[in-house]
C-alpha cells in the first residue's frame, strides 16, 4: 500500500500552483516527474564524481565508469536481462527503435516483411516504414477490433500468408492505453522465426517488463517515461544478436582498434555507445530504477492502475465525451475527443485552470487518422503520485471549460 | 476610424482588464463567437495559411482599396484571434495596416498558449494581411 502523502513530498514540482490554481499534472504519458533521490543522485554525482567514463586512468574517472557500470547492472536486473552486456544506452525510446530498424531491416532475409500494428507511436512506426522503403522489404500493419485491441487473429493470419522477418509492437498504446499479450506475439513471430522487437515506453513503469518472460529479442524505453532523466534510454537485445550485428553510429569510446585499412569494433555494448555516454542519465536512470522498486513495483502498477479506471469512470459521466477505444487491459492513459470541442482549446483552457493534459495526435497519426478518423484527441495519463481528488478536479475543469467551448461556438 | 494601432492598444486594454488568464481566454471566445463561420464552398485550399498547426483559412478582399477580412479556424482560440485582426484591419488604409506591429499576444497571458509553432501560425497569418496590403497599396 502506497503512503501517497509520503510519497508526494518526495515530487516537491508537484506542490506549486500555476495561473492561481493548484497543479494538477496528468501529462505522466509524455513525462513523469523525478522524485528527489534521482535530483539527489545526479546532483550528487556533478558535485563528487563527475568526470568522462572509460579509458580514463584517474580517480573520478574511475568512479563515473563504475557508476555508469553499476547503472547498466541496475538495469539488467530491473528487466531481467540476463546480461548488462545487452544494455545499450542511448538518448531514449526513439534513439533505440532507430538504432534497431537502421541495424537490422538492411540484414533481413530478401523480400521477408516486416511487421508493426496499427496503434504504434511513430517511433515505433517512422523508422521501420523508412527502413522498408530504404531496402525494399514490404512494410505491413496489423490491424486493430473495434475495441482498439490488436486483432491478434489477423496478425496470425499476416504471418501465414507473409515472409515475416520482424514483428515490432508496441507493449502498451500511448493513445488506447491498450496493453498487448506480448509474450504471445512475441512466440507466435518466433513460431514463423521471426525476431521480435518490444516498444515499451509506457509499459516499463506500468506493466512488469521482464524481458526473459516475455522472451523479446529487442526491446527499447526510455528513463522519463519512469522518473528518470530525459535523453536517457535503453535498448535491450539479446546478446547472441547484438553480437551479430553492425554499429550505425561510430566515434570514440566503441572502436577496438583504428587503422588506415580499417576499424574493429568493441564488442556489445559498447560498440552500440559512441562518444560521450549520457553516464550521468544512466545514473539518474538507476536511482529511478531503486525510487520505484522501493516503493514496491506491483503497489506503483496497481495504484495507476486504480486511478486510471477512476478515471476513465467519470470522464464516461461528461456528457458528448467519447472514450478512444475500450481495449480488455488498458494502462496508463485514457484518451477522449468531446463534441464541438477541439482538443487545442480544451487542453489550453484548462491549463489556464491549472490542469495539465495533452492535446494533439499524440505522434500516432496512423492510428488516430487511419483506424479512427480523427485528428486530434486530448489525453489524461495519471502516475501513482496523483490523487483521486485530483482527477475530480480535472474532470471538474473539463466540464466547466466544455460548457464555456460549447457556448462560444 | 481608429488607427489599427490605436484599437490595439484598446483590445489589449481589454484582455488585461479580462483578469486572469482563463478570463483572457474567455475573452478570446467571446470574440471567436463574434466571427461569422465561413461558408465550406470558401474554403478553398488556395485560402488555407500554411505554417499554422490548426487549419486557418483566411479570405482577404477589398472594398473600394481597403481590405476586408473573412476566416475561419477550426479551433475556437485562432478564430478568436481572427476576429481581432479584423477588428483591426478591416477598412484601414494599406500603409496603416503594414506599419502596424501585431504583438496584443506577446503584451498579454495570451502568450501562455501560443507555442512557437502557434506563433509561428500567427505571424503567418499576419503576413498575408500584409502582403494583401502591400498589393493593395501598389495598385
Amino acid at each position: 500500500m502506497l503512503r501517497i502523502n509520503d510519497i508526494r513530498k518526495d515530487f516537491p514540482i508537484l506542490d506549486q500552483e500555476v495561473f492561481g490554481h493548484r497543479l494538477v499534472y496528468l501529462d505522466n504519458a509524455a513525462t513523469m516527474q523525478m522524485p528527489e533521490p534521482v535530483l539527489q543522485a545526479i546532483v550528487h554525482h556533478y558535485r563528487n564524481d563527475n568526470a568522462n567514463v572509460h579509458r580514463g586512468i584517474h580517480a573520478l574517472s574511475e568512479r563515473s565508469t563504475r557508476a555508469l557500470e553499476d547503472a547498466r547492472e541496475r538495469v539488467r536486473s530491473f528487466i531481467n536481462a540476463r546480461s548488462s552486456d545487452e544494455i545499450v544506452f542511448t538518448s531514449g525510446t526513439t534513439a533505440s527503435l532507430n538504432m534497431i530498424a537502421s541495424a537490422v531491416v538492411s540484414n533481413l532475409r530478401p523480400e521477408s516483411a516486416v511487421v508493426t500494428t496499427m496503434m504504434e507511436h511513430h517511433a515505433n512506426f517512422v523508422p521501420w516504414q523508412q527502413a522498408c522503403e530504404h531496402t525494399g522489404h514490404p512494410f505491413l500493419v496489423a490491424p486493430l477490433d473495434e475495441h482498439g485491441d490488436l486483432d491478434l487473429q489477423a496478425l496470425e493470419g499476416i504471418f501465414a500468408e507473409n515472409d515475416v522477418a520482424l514483428i515490432t509492437v508496441t507493449h502498451v498504446s500511448n493513445v488506447l492505453g491498450t496493453v498487448n499479450p506480448v509474450a504471445r506475439i512475441v512466440a507466435l513471430a518466433h513460431k514463423w522465426n521471426a525476431l521480435a522487437v518490444v516498444d515499451a515506453a509506457q509499459s516499463i513503469r506500468h506493466e512488469a517488463v521482464d524481458v526473459q518472460a516475455i522472451d523479446c529479442d529487442f526491446l527499447a524505453f526510455s528513463g522519463h517515461k519512469m522518473g528518470g532523466p530525459t535523453g536517457i534510454g535503453v535498448l535491450y537485445g539479446k546478446l547472441e544478436l547484438l553480437e551479430k550485428l553492425d554499429p550505425v553510429q561510430f566515434g570514440g569510446e566503441m572502436v577496438d582498434n583504428v587503422r588506415l585499412a580499417g576499424t574493429t569494433f568493441a564488442p556489445p555494448p559498447l560498440c552500440f555507445e559512441p562518444g560521450t555516454p549520457n553516464y550521468v542519465g544512466a545514473i539518474g536512470l538507476a536511482a529511478a530504477v531503486d525510487y520505484l522498486e522501493a516503493l514496491g513495483l506491483e503497489d506503483v502498477r496497481s495504484r495507476e492502475k486504480q486511478l486510471t479506471r477512476y478515471a476513465e469512470d467519470v470522464l464516461h459521466e461528461i456528457s458528448g465525451l467519447h472514450i478512444i477505444g475500450m481495449p480488455a487491459a488498458r494502462a496508463g492513459c485514457i484518451s477522449f475527443t468531446v463534441e464541438g470541442v477541439h482538443p487545442f482549446d480544451l487542453a489550453t483552457m484548462v491549463d489556464k485552470l491549472g490542469i495539465a493534459l495533452r492535446s494533439g495526435n499524440q505522434c500516432a497519426q496512423p492510428l488516430l487518422y487511419e483506424a479512427y478518423g480523427i485528428g486530434n484527441i486530448t489525453r489524461m495519463s495519471p502516475a501513482f503520485y496523483n490523487t483521486f481528488d485530483e482527477i475530480d478536479t480535472a474532470v471538474s475543469g473539463l466540464r466547466r471549460v466544455i460548457e464555456l467551448l460549447r457556448l462560444a461556438v | 476610424m481608429e488607427s489599427p494601432q490605436a484599437i490595439q492598444e484598446r483590445i489589449v486594454r481589454e484582455i488585461e482588464e479580462a483578469g486572469d488568464p482563463f478570463n483572457q481566454f474567455e475573452y478570446l471566445l467571446a470574440k471567436a463567437s463574434q466571427l461569422d463561420e465561413m461558408p465550406l464552398s470558401r474554403k478553398r485550399p488556395e485560402v488555407l495559411v500554411k505554417d499554422c498547426q490548426s487549419q486557418v483559412w483566411l479570405y482577404l478582399h477589398d472594398v473600394d482599396g481597403r481590405p476586408i477580412i473573412e476566416g475561419d479556424s477550426d479551433t475556437l482560440m485562432i478564430r478568436g484571434t481572427i476576429q481581432i485582426l479584423k477588428e483591426m484591419f478591416d477598412g484601414q488604409a494599406p500603409a496603416d495596416i503594414i506599419a502596424c506591429d501585431v504583438d496584443y499576444i506577446q503584451r498579454t497571458d495570451l502568450a501562455y498558449a501560443f507555442d512557437s509553432r502557434r506563433v509561428a501560425g500567427q505571424v503567418a497569418i499576419v503576413k498575408r494581411i500584409k502582403d494583401f496590403a502591400l498589393t493593395l497599396s501598389t495598385t
